[in-house]
């Protein structure tokens, strides 16, 4: 949400159910423009909160230039100094992340462990799809199978044990023994689930941006917001998300009204689970859209003044109850 | 003198009359607002200065005139400092149905519960007590209309079962004036009918729902008969709406059965009362009744207070339950035990002494494993013989003295618990308590944000204090939402065992399978050989033996 106009969104959030304390905006807000001369921000976003067990994090991002691929982003906790968020981490890291299910524990150097007891079953998730299997032939003969020799199968001869031990992670050479614990800096935990939560919940309405001729992306100076006629249709809400915006080949289902420019970005009709977004105006004035997998993420629009914005506060976690809940 | 003769002046006659006329509308015109504001007065203020005479048995025989409304819009200003409140619009929305209501006399306490939001609408719900009176009125009513389903219907409800019919013709007598004066009533009132209409149809909908349960699904022995209304889980009603500008629907009477499968089961709210809930296990009811179930569950568990903030009212016992049956009368006798009032003698904490979870308590009784609170189950169980009564009494007593000791827990009754308590969940504790100002203390108020129940939210700060829900109605879990599997079902060991070590396995290679050829060959040849043994002659003792049989089957 743009920090000019979270101060007229405010009462949309309430409605949402989403508001940060009052007390902390005005903090927020001037921290935020001060964050934006410093690094000579183009326009500053205040992304949202992610509540913890102790004191929540603040999270805000900023661009230059390009509002999607040049974004950089920022947390804070005393909502005063903000740090930059991590930007590198590996595959296994953000697999441990999604593998946690507990709350934040409101520390950014608190080593969260993934207990020995836990990786087990953990491990087998990742296991390959052929693993290193003995097969141990039953040489021997039982009185028993004698007389259903005719129903021998391969199984019954063959006794399976499968050695678990070499099984083989993804990223080895960071697992010395099978015993050490996995564990992950709390500050890379948030940067990784900041970026799962932007790619599957940030979106943005159609024509907001527009892609010019020489690839270059801007935000369009007159944009309105959606119109009554509009809000209802997932087609006009757009993903935002770094690989959409790579150029792509000729497409087969493209929308009557394709626009080169502005539908560069993935569309949320086809978001899996279908159900996910939840949409309804409140108060005759407030568009609301709710993402259900991402308790807390939401897209609002004021439909009197055409302003709008995303916004995330919740725990950071994903909810996989989903498929039962609706 | 002479010409000054008696004859009326015409004009001033008719300027005279026409100040009489003006007069008498005026009067005819005001006499109503003049009269109801009297009423108004005396029916729906307290003073300031009733606090003068807080002892005085007099007042408390009056009672009830008294209704404490929640003054929203200050209210809201502070949970929005926590970040849990509502526009200014729908403040005053909702505070004008508030003074709508405690305008009909009918509410002793009037608040705003909260807001749980659905995937279409949103409901606004409002947490009401009614007065004794009241409640007696309408139980009465309810009894009216069981008893005269009882003579269509051979099935008798638990609330007649000690009734003899002397008592219930009495009854019948008293109800039928009474009722008059109901309909009467009523009409005046659009909001307040419809509520006991909508609930006296819900009554009948539950009725003709659980008969059309089968029998072994519903049975009597796994549920508890539900509160009656006006006690323990059922004493407040609530109302809730989807447009603030529509009317409000009074929610049906909570039932064991919709708490104990509403805790297994986890759907968003549709913002529609009365749609179904498709839901695996089973919930046996409409959308209503889930919503009620949760709004019971989320108060049982979140409305909290500092302690000492609020006591035991025990000057609520002293109202007469007359026109009730006995059973009816013995429950309500006991309702005071979940009464409670503002402590007069309230020393404040500090707002870091607030911080501290030993220095809140949960002033609304837990609901049990079986959906209902302990209050009833010990009625239930003690309802068993009527010689019970006495002992009631007898343990009401002791209740007392225990609180006047000072150990007020009591290990039956559930009242005032101490959050310190609380069980966590894994490892996350179940309250965060936080300041909403760290800048300046002088403004700041303690919150405490229930992780149990992500949206239920309290503040406080000196003598204020006040409790709100604002989210989904889900309750947290700690682990992904699991569905019970069927009865007949039992999970194999061999999954259980090592979870998710299912593996797949390779294809046999070429040699395998030679090998497996090569095994099974050599099984035939030997199976071969076992069958060229088994064909070797009898021994003597078989041959006389199949000799005999012979014999014996042949003669």
């Amino acid at each position: 949400m743009d920090v000019k106009v979270f101060h007229c969104l405010i009462d949309a959030l309430k409605v949402a159910g989403c508001c940060i304390y009052n007390d902390s905006i005005p903090i927020l807000y001037h921290s935020l423009i001060k964050l934006q001369s410093e690094n000579h921000f183009n326009s500053v976003y205040l992304w949202g909160r992610i509540e913890t067990s102790s004191i929540d994090y603040y999270i805000a991002y900023g661009h230059q230039k390009d509002p999607i691929e040049d974004r950089i982003f920022f947390y804070t906790q005393n909502m005063l100094e903000w740090d930059i968020m991590p930007t590198d981490w590996s595959t296994l890291q953000t697999d441990m992340v999604r593998k946690i299910k507990t709350k934040f524990y409101g520390n950014p150097r608190y080593v969260e462990i993934i207990g020995n007891s836990n990786k087990k079953s953990q491990e087998t998730a990742e296991t390959p799809i052929a693993p290193n299997v003995v097969l141990t032939f039953d040489e021997e003969l039982v009185e028993e199978d004698i007389n259903n020799l005719d129903s021998l199968k391969y199984d019954d001869v063959v006794s399976i044990t499968a050695e678990t031990d070499e099984i083989v992670e993804m990223e080895s050479a960071l697992i010395d023994a099978p015993n050490l614990k996995l564990s992950i800096k709390e500050e890379d935990r948030l940067a990784i689930t900041v970026q799962m939560i932007e790619n599957e919940s940030h979106i943005v309405p159609r024509g907001y941006l527009y892609k010019l001729p020489n690839g270059t992306i801007t935000k369009a100076p007159y944009f309105k917001g959606l119109d009554y006629s509009e809000i209802g249709n997932e087609n006009n809400f757009l993903h935002i998300n770094q690989q959409y915006c790579q150029p792509k080949g000729q497409k087969n289902d493209v929308r009557p009204d394709y626009n080169g420019s502005i539908d560069f970005l993935e569309s949320i009709d086809k978001d899996i689970p279908k159900g996910c977004w939840a949409s309804r105006i409140f108060s005759n004035r407030y568009f609301i859209i709710h993402n259900l997998l991402w308790p807390g993420a939401l897209y609002v629009q004021d439909m009197n003044t055409g302003l709008h914005g995303y916004f995330y506060n919740g725990y950071g976690l994903k909810n996989l109850d989903l498929p039962f809940m609706i | 003198m002479l010409y000054q003769k008696s004859q009326p002046d015409r004009d001033l006659n008719f300027l005279n009359n026409i100040n009489i006329d003006i007069y008498n509308k005026i009067i005819e015109i005001y006499k109503d607002t003049i009269y109801n504001v009297r009423e108004y007065k005396t029916n729906s203020i307290s003073y300031g200065y009733e606090v003068e005479g807080e002892y005085d048995d007099m007042q408390y025989n009056e009672e009830m005139d008294e209704i404490k409304v929640q003054d929203l819009s200050k209210i809201n200003s502070i949970f929005n400092k926590a970040g849990c409140g509502i526009t200014n619009d729908e403040v005053h929305l909702i505070g004008i149905t508030i003074d709508q209501m405690s305008q009909l006399g009918k509410f002793k306490n009037i608040r705003y519960w909260g807001k749980i939001i659905g995937l279409k609408c949103s409901y606004y719900i409002l947490e009401c007590d009614w007065k004794n009176k009241e409640l007696e009125y309408k139980i009465t009513l309810l009894n009216e209309i069981f008893n005269s389903n009882n003579k269509k219907q051979v099935s008798h409800d638990y609330e007649n079962d000690n009734e003899n019919q002397e008592d219930v013709e009495l009854e019948k007598y008293i109800l039928s004036e009474e009722e008059n004066g109901y309909f009467s009533r009523t009409t005046l009132s659009g909001l307040i009918s419809k509520g006991i209409n909508d609930e006296l149809e819900g009554f009948d909908s539950i009725k003709s729902v659980e008969c059309s349960f089968p029998a072994t699904e519903l049975g009597s022995d796994d549920y508890l008969s539900h509160e009656i209304f006006g006690f323990g889980a059922n004493k407040k009603s609530y109302f809730v709406t989807n447009q603030l500008n529509d009317s409000w629907i009074e929610l049906p009477l909570l039932k064991p059965h919709h708490i104990i499968q509403s805790r297994d089961i986890k759907r968003y709210f549709t913002g529609d009362l009365e749609s179904p809930v498709e839901s695996y296990p089973l919930f046996q009811g409409l959308e209503k009744h889930y919503l009620r179930a949760q709004i019971a569950r989320i108060t049982a568990a979140t409305q909290i207070s500092p302690r000492d903030y609020f006591v035991l009212d025990y000057n609520s016992n002293s109202y007469k339950w007359r026109k009730l049956n006995s059973f009816q009368s013995k429950v309500m006798s006991q309702k005071w035990i979940h009464e409670y009032a503002v402590n007069v003698d309230y020393n404040p904490l500090s707002v870091y002494d607030l911080l501290e979870p030993s220095n809140w308590v949960h002033h609304t009784p837990l609901i049990s494993e079986k959906g209902v609170t302990q209050a009833w189950t010990n009625i239930i169980e003690s309802g068993e013989d009527l010689q019970q009564n006495s002992e009631g009494i007898d343990y009401g007593c002791k209740l007392r003295t225990n609180l006047e000791i000072g150990k007020g827990d009591g290990d039956q009754l559930d009242i005032f618990r101490n959050l310190s308590n609380d069980a966590y969940m894994g490892e996350m504790p179940p309250w965060k308590f936080e300041l909403t100002n760290r800048f300046d203390h002088t403004n700041t108020y303690a919150t405490i944000r229930s992780n149990l129940w992500p949206g239920a939210h309290a503040v406080a700060r000196e003598n204020l204090l006040d409790y709100t829900y604002h989210g989904w109605g889900h309750k947290w879990g700690a682990f992904s939402f699991t569905v019970q599997p069927l009865s007949g079902y039992q999970l194999s060991n061999s999954y259980q065992d090592d979870i998710g070590m299912t593996i797949e396995m390779g294809d046999p290679t070429r040699e395998e399978e030679l090998k497996y050829l090569a095994i099974v060959q050599k099984r035939k040849e030997k199976r071969a050989r076992r069958k060229v043994n088994a064909l070797r002659p009898f021994s003597a003792a078989d041959e006389d033996e199949e000799r005999i049989l012979n014999k014996h089957d042949y003669e």
